[in-house]
């Protein structure tokens, strides 16, 4: 590459020789990006380690590019920085949950003693009688040392930039102890005209120390009550240190807006430290003593529920049972009841059938005796004796004697069958030959001797009834011209 | 909100602590307390609609024999010069603070105020010293802690010659 004309190149080269093509490479080099690029590319690793084995400048000013790369690849692909993170975060989360447990043992363990111990009720009797809480006093006794208060001040103004306080520590108007902390370093430098760069770096007033770090734009300072350690002086110098750091630009802005200050609480957070007095470790006996207790009585009354509940359960399905059981008992019955009524109405018919048939045979028993009943009387007051002329004897073998005797008997049983008494009515007649008198007195011994004769012959006297043919208020049927008797059947 | 850092500036027994009082804590007592050292005090206020917080520096009285220390004056955003009218020479270590502030600090709003006006008539202060007052430059107000007079007014016109 060559610039101007021919002769100036020529009189450059033969000024410069031959570094003037070395320079004219390295011209080339800057002006292309791409070669430029590769050439710092070559160097830019080396040239990192050397800068960060230098100062923290670097750190400072990828921080706040790396923080927003990965929040925006975070935001991108969740899932990918989960999948790297669950080998790490899996085991630290195990170990912080055991971690807390144990603390939470331990503490409920310190609870319990350091409320029903006699160290307890000695500390309740120093509060009381020293007027102080007993919280404070408790923390008084069990404390190596704590950081109650951390202060960030502006230095050149004495303007408080943050300030963060323990949970159990008290403090009264941090902006004006800010003021005065400064007050006081400026109080002694100026009294002992001491050294400018000699800074009053610890205050002490009985148990408490004021811990006090210069930086360049702000002063830091600890509250720290008991003994304190040497390593907090450390901790409060690189604290110092990193807000100086991530907050340089905030302290060249500061007009007394102390709000963009804020992040630095975090930092400050970090000091408040506390140490409590080693304890030997010992079994927590109280805390699993109450442990214990509270599990046996939860068990007891799981134990009483789950008895409560099957003894409901047992009742509830021997009840059940017994409602099974009755109902069955219930179908049974109504089975049988069914049955029963079924048989009675079987019985009811059979009943009817037999009083129909009874009825029916009774009937044509009333029916056939009826026939027979006029059929005897029929034949008894058709029979006729054959007397002899003039004569009244009967002979009581006589087959029509006999058969009128017979006659009389079979209607006698008909009756009775027929709820009917019988009576027969016998009537002497005469033919109209011989005297009247005579005749009269002929048929009154015939009625009379055949009355006789019916009854030797077996016919109850009871049934027969004599009269002659001119008994007054007989039919007139009963008085015949003829030898013989009539006879004339009533029933009642 | 916004804090400020300023401070009361004085010769001795001027009432720079009695002013304070009476803006912070609404009280006055004729019972008179040096201050050594220095003394801190904190007020909030709203000026504009802007809430700020002073941090007031009640910075003990100059004499012949003592001078303030100037290392309470560092970061201060304004300063107030109190002057006590009855005692004349008042004026002139107040003037004398003055130049010496800008001397040493630089040059910040300030403002002078002409203490114990409940006691006007007692105040023994010349014109010349008053046209020295007049001509600093700097506001001059006339205020009494024991009377409530002026006070507040003083420091809000501070508040507002430092421009927050």
């Amino acid at each position: 590459m060559t610039t101007g004309t021919p002769d100036l190149d020529q009189l450059r080269r033969l000024l410069f020789g031959k570094e003037y093509d070395e320079l004219l490479a390295l011209k080339a080099q800057f002006a292309s990006s791409e070669k430029y690029t590769a050439s710092v590319a070559r160097i830019i690793a080396e040239a990192i380690n050397l800068r960060a084995g230098q100062d923290s400048a670097l750190s400072v000013a990828l921080a706040p590019m790396v923080e927003q790369s990965v929040t925006q690849s975070i935001q991108r692909q969740p899932q990918r920085f989960a999948e790297v993170l669950y080998p790490v975060m899996g085991p630290a989360i195990r170990k912080s949950i055991q971690q807390a447990l144990n603390e939470a043992l331990a503490n409920l363990n310190y609870l319990l003693e350091s409320s029903f111990s006699p160290q307890a009720w000695r500390w309740r009797f120093d509060a009381w009688r020293s007027g102080q809480s007993y919280a404070q006093v408790a923390l008084l006794r069990t404390l190596v040392y704590q950081v109650e208060q951390a202060f960030l001040i502006h230095r050149e103004t004495g303007l408080l930039l943050r300030h963060v306080l323990a949970e159990n520590a008290i403090s009264k108007a941090p902006d004006i102890v800010s003021g005065m902390l400064t007050a006081i370093q400026d109080f002694i430098k100026d009294s002992f005209a001491i050294n400018g760069e000699d800074t009053l770096d610890t205050l002490r007033l009985g148990e408490l120390t004021v811990l006090v770090e210069y930086g360049p734009h702000a002063i830091s300072a600890l509250v720290v009550r008991g003994t304190v350690p040497g390593e907090l002086s450390g901790l409060l110098s690189s604290t110092s240190e990193t807000i100086h750091r991530q907050y340089a630009h905030q302290f060249q802005a500061f007009n007394g807006d102390a709000a963009i200050f804020a992040g630095a609480e975090t930092l400050l957070s970090d000091c408040l430290k506390a140490q409590r007095q080693h304890r030997q470790p010992r079994s927590p006996w109280l805390a699993y003593a109450l442990l214990t207790t509270i599990v046996a009585a939860f068990g007891w009354w799981a134990y009483q529920h789950y008895q409560q509940q099957a003894g409901q359960l047992a009742q509830e399905a021997a009840s059940k049972q017994q409602q099974h059981a009755t109902l069955h008992d219930l179908q049974a019955q109504l089975r049988q009841q069914q049955t029963d009524s079924t048989a009675i109405q079987t019985s009811l018919q059979n009943l009817l059938e037999q009083q129909r048939q009874q009825a029916a045979s009774t009937a044509e028993a009333a029916a056939s005796n009826s026939r027979t009943i006029q059929q005897l009387t029929r034949q008894i007051e058709t029979a006729t004796y054959p007397f002899e002329l003039a004569k009244a004897e009967i002979d009581l073998n006589h087959p029509v004697l006999q058969q009128i005797s017979q006659d009389i008997n079979a209607l006698q049983q008909a009756a009775r069958r027929n709820q009917q008494s019988l009576q027969v009515m016998l009537t002497g007649n005469t033919d109209d030959s011989g005297t009247e008198t005579l005749n009269a007195r002929l048929a009154k011994d015939r009625a009379s001797n055949m009355r006789d004769a019916l009854v030797r012959s077996g016919v109850p006297a009871a049934l027969l009834v004599a009269y002659d043919a001119n008994q007054p208020g007989l039919p007139a049927t009963a008085h015949k011209s003829e030898r013989g008797v009539s006879y004339r059947v009533t029933l009642y | 909100m916004i804090q400020k850092k300023i401070c009361l500036l004085g010769a001795f027994s001027v009432g720079k602590t009695s002013l304070i009082r009476r803006y912070v804590d609404s009280l006055f007592t004729d019972k008179y307390l040096t201050t050594v050292g220095v003394k801190i005090d904190k007020k909030t206020l709203q000026v504009d609609g802007q809430d700020i917080t002073l941090m007031i520096w009640d910075i003990a009285g100059e004499d012949d024999l003592t001078n303030i220390r100037t290392a309470y004056l560092r970061g201060m955003s304004g300063y107030i010069l109190v002057v006590d009218g009855t005692r004349p020479h008042t004026c002139d270590t107040a003037l004398s603070i003055h130049r010496m502030v800008r001397e040493t600090v630089g040059d910040l709003p300030a403002l002078f105020a002409l203490n114990k006006a409940d006691l006007k008539t007692q105040w023994q202060l010349d014109a010349n010293q008053l046209k020295q007052l007049q001509q600093s430059g700097c506001p001059l107000l006339e205020t009494s802690a024991k009377q409530d007079a002026g006070v507040e007014d003083m420091f809000h016109q501070l508040v507002r010659h430092m421009g927050v």
